[in-house]
């Protein structure tokens, strides 16, 4: 539980560009599918490159609390995944 | 309890950093670490926590081997040089995911009781820096890497943090590595110096000048 909502506290930074980019490749008329993967991939690019850009991690705070970076970034994917799917959903509902 | 780290060797590229170390630390002790800048101090922390990968190490505790990376143990906390709480988080928060007490917080640190609703952004880089060691010594670890905690903190406030640090050694394992000497030493029951790549147990401040670190 604790790991779920740490997880969820790491997501939250991602959370409003992901929704902008989930009505971005909605109106445009992107695939589901190719959307997620388009975004599984700019999101381990990011979470690498701040990685590596400079000697300060951006993940101590989780790695103090055992998080690792892999596990982050999968929650990250099954998060924005869900979301994905969500919005999608209330696009094809509501428009 | 008892974490010993040996028989590292660390490069970047062909330079090499540290080689053939030993260190040692136990439960209910203070070690203080000490080390010309770039000599490796900081290298030396983040290989016993894990963020760091060299060619060689052996991290035992209690004489047990331990493969993965200590801090995917969860035993382990880690206060880094810079600043490592996330910006778009409310304090609250912060001290809600480490399950610490806020109310304790603010009876040590009064000032901050304004704060609890706010982002870390609001804090200046020193109230930042207490919010963040105040995390790491409380946290539910039973090791605390601690490096240059001192810095950027006004006097009064270092001996508050002087007192919480060794509130917490009779619990934990404590790692220091600071340049402020004086308060390392006062606080310290066992001394490293890190020099030439090697570390070098010490015992005193006339080895510090031995050793190169003061005149």
């Amino acid at each position: 539980m604790q790991k779920f909502k740490l997880s969820l506290v790491f997501y939250t930074q991602f959370l409003w560009v992901s929704l902008f980019a989930n009505f971005f490749f909605y109106f445009i008329g992107i695939p589901i599918i190719v959307s997620l993967s388009a975004k599984i991939a700019f999101l381990g690019f990011f979470i690498f490159w701040r990685k590596i850009k400079d000697e300060k991690s951006p993940y101590v705070f989780y790695q103090n609390l055992g998080l690792s970076l892999r596990y982050l970034f999968l929650s990250v994917v099954v998060f924005d995944a869900v979301l994905l799917k969500i919005c999608y959903a209330v696009f094809n509902f509501l428009l | 309890m008892k974490l010993e780290l040996d028989n590292v060797e660390l490069n970047y590229g062909d330079k090499s950093i540290l080689k053939s170390v030993y260190f040692s630390a136990e439960k209910n002790e203070i070690v203080g670490v000490f080390g010309r800048n770039g000599s490796g101090k900081t290298s030396l922390l983040e290989i016993i926590f894990g963020s760091v990968s060299p060619k060689y190490k052996l991290i035992r505790i209690n004489k047990k081997p331990i493969q993965k990376k200590l801090y995917k143990t969860g035993w382990v906390s880690y206060l880094p040089q810079y600043h490592f709480i996330p910006t778009h988080l409310r304090l609250k928060t912060i001290f809600s995911v480490y399950h610490i007490s806020w109310k304790k917080f603010i009876q040590t640190f009064e000032d901050f009781a304004i704060y609890e609703n706010e982002k870390a952004t609001v804090l200046s880089g020193g109230e930042l820096r207490i919010v963040e060691i105040y995390l790491v010594l409380f946290s539910k670890t039973k090791i605390l890497l601690l490096d240059e905690p001192f810095s950027n903190i006004a006097p009064l406030q270092i001996e508050k943090i002087r007192e919480l640090i060794k509130e917490q050694k009779s619990q934990k394992i404590i790692v220091i590595s600071d340049h402020f000497y004086h308060d390392v030493l006062a606080i310290s029951d066992r001394l490293y110096m890190v020099n030439e790549k090697r570390v070098f147990e010490i015992e005193n401040q006339k080895e510090l000048k031995n050793h190169g670190y003061l005149l």
